[in-house]
């Protein structure tokens, strides 16, 4: 076996690896986006279209479950964008429903949040990234994350205290 | 053992618990294609069993007319085919009949050819060499021609 017939074959492997990471990363993605906000069938298509997009790219040196949610999270705010235009032609559905005990919810009050907090908070507490693994999907510093992060639970705490 | 300022395992249990009950829908995997090998391998296999059935078809046939029993065969189709029809068009209109009868027709003779015409426009099953009763036609005691329709009150036809 030559050298390039060799690379060939351990990138075809590697990929078929990073193809099944993605599909096995497809629920905990799929939750990601649901606790960013969307709806059910938005998360669906957003996901649908990462997944597309992992098929045709070079595999990228990060968790598929960062890439994957960063993709598809662009995907669904391109989308949430358009629907600002089209909405209001468009029947709307509530995305979350609330929780059956009628207590506060967790979603909602983490939908309050602004959208990088609630970014890093997902990353960390849904996808269960690390810092490091944040902060390379999201392309901001590590430091960053601990304290976006940080002030992130601080004032959901308070908000789910109250 | 410490716990990251941006890490809150009680908030994670939480979140946990509430998405539990969201997941994706299952993809439907599109079915594999069959390889070159394969598809060549179910050609020639279709091939085979339709030469194979088109060939006994074709042998029984000669078998069946050898033995004088082709017209005789195709009798029976008709006969079947005829009671059909006329169950379908009974009490309909003389249009109906009619067109029900040249389909007839045409059955009976794409099934017997001219072999079995009888030299007047019809045509007639051979008889068998065993002396066995050809089957009866009976498809025009079904016709029943229908009544002129009652006047109207107005004289309008």
């Amino acid at each position: 076996m030559t050298v390039t017939q060799y690379d060939e074959r351990a990138a075809s492997d590697s990929r078929a690896e990073w193809l099944g990471a993605c599909e096995a990363a497809r629920t905990k993605v799929y939750r990601a986006l649901i606790a960013m906000g969307a709806m059910r069938a938005d998360a669906e298509d957003a996901l649908q279209d990462a997944l597309e997009v992992a098929v045709r790219t070079s595999v990228p040196a990060q968790r598929p479950e960062g890439w994957l949610f960063v993709v598809a999270l662009r995907r669904w705010r391109r989308h949430r964008w358009r629907q600002r235009i089209f909405g209001p032609l468009l029947p709307r559905t509530p995305a979350l429903a609330p929780d059956q005990d009628g207590a506060i919810d967790v979603l909602v009050e983490l939908g309050k949040l602004p959208d990088r907090q609630r970014a890093v908070l997902v990353a960390r507490h849904v996808l269960g990234l690390s810092q490091n693994e944040t902060a390379s999907a999201l392309g901001i510093a590590p430091g960053t994350v601990g304290s976006i992060g940080h002030r992130a639970i601080k004032a959901l705490r308070e908000r789910l205290e109250e | 053992m410490t716990q990251p300022i941006d890490y809150d395992a009680d908030l994670a249990r939480r979140l946990d618990a509430r998405l539990l009950h969201y997941v994706p829908l299952a993809r439907i995997g599109a079915a594999p294609r069959p390889t070159h090998h394969l598809r060549l391998a179910g050609t020639a296999a279709l091939s085979a069993i339709v030469f194979t059935v088109a060939g006994f078809g074709f042998e029984a046939n000669a078998y069946a007319q050898s033995q004088g029993l082709s017209c005789l065969d195709a009798m029976a189709k008709v006969d079947v085919f005829a009671r059909t029809v006329f169950d379908q068009v009974r009490g309909g209109s003389l249009e109906e009949q009619y067109a029900a009868k040249v389909r007839l027709n045409a059955y009976a003779f794409s099934l017997t050819g001219p072999e079995c015409s009888d030299g007047h426009g019809g045509w007639m099953p051979k008889a068998s060499p065993s002396g066995a009763a050809p089957a009866q036609q009976q498809p025009a005691q079904n016709f029943t021609k229908p009544t002129n329709p009652a006047p109207s009150p107005t004289g309008r036809p």
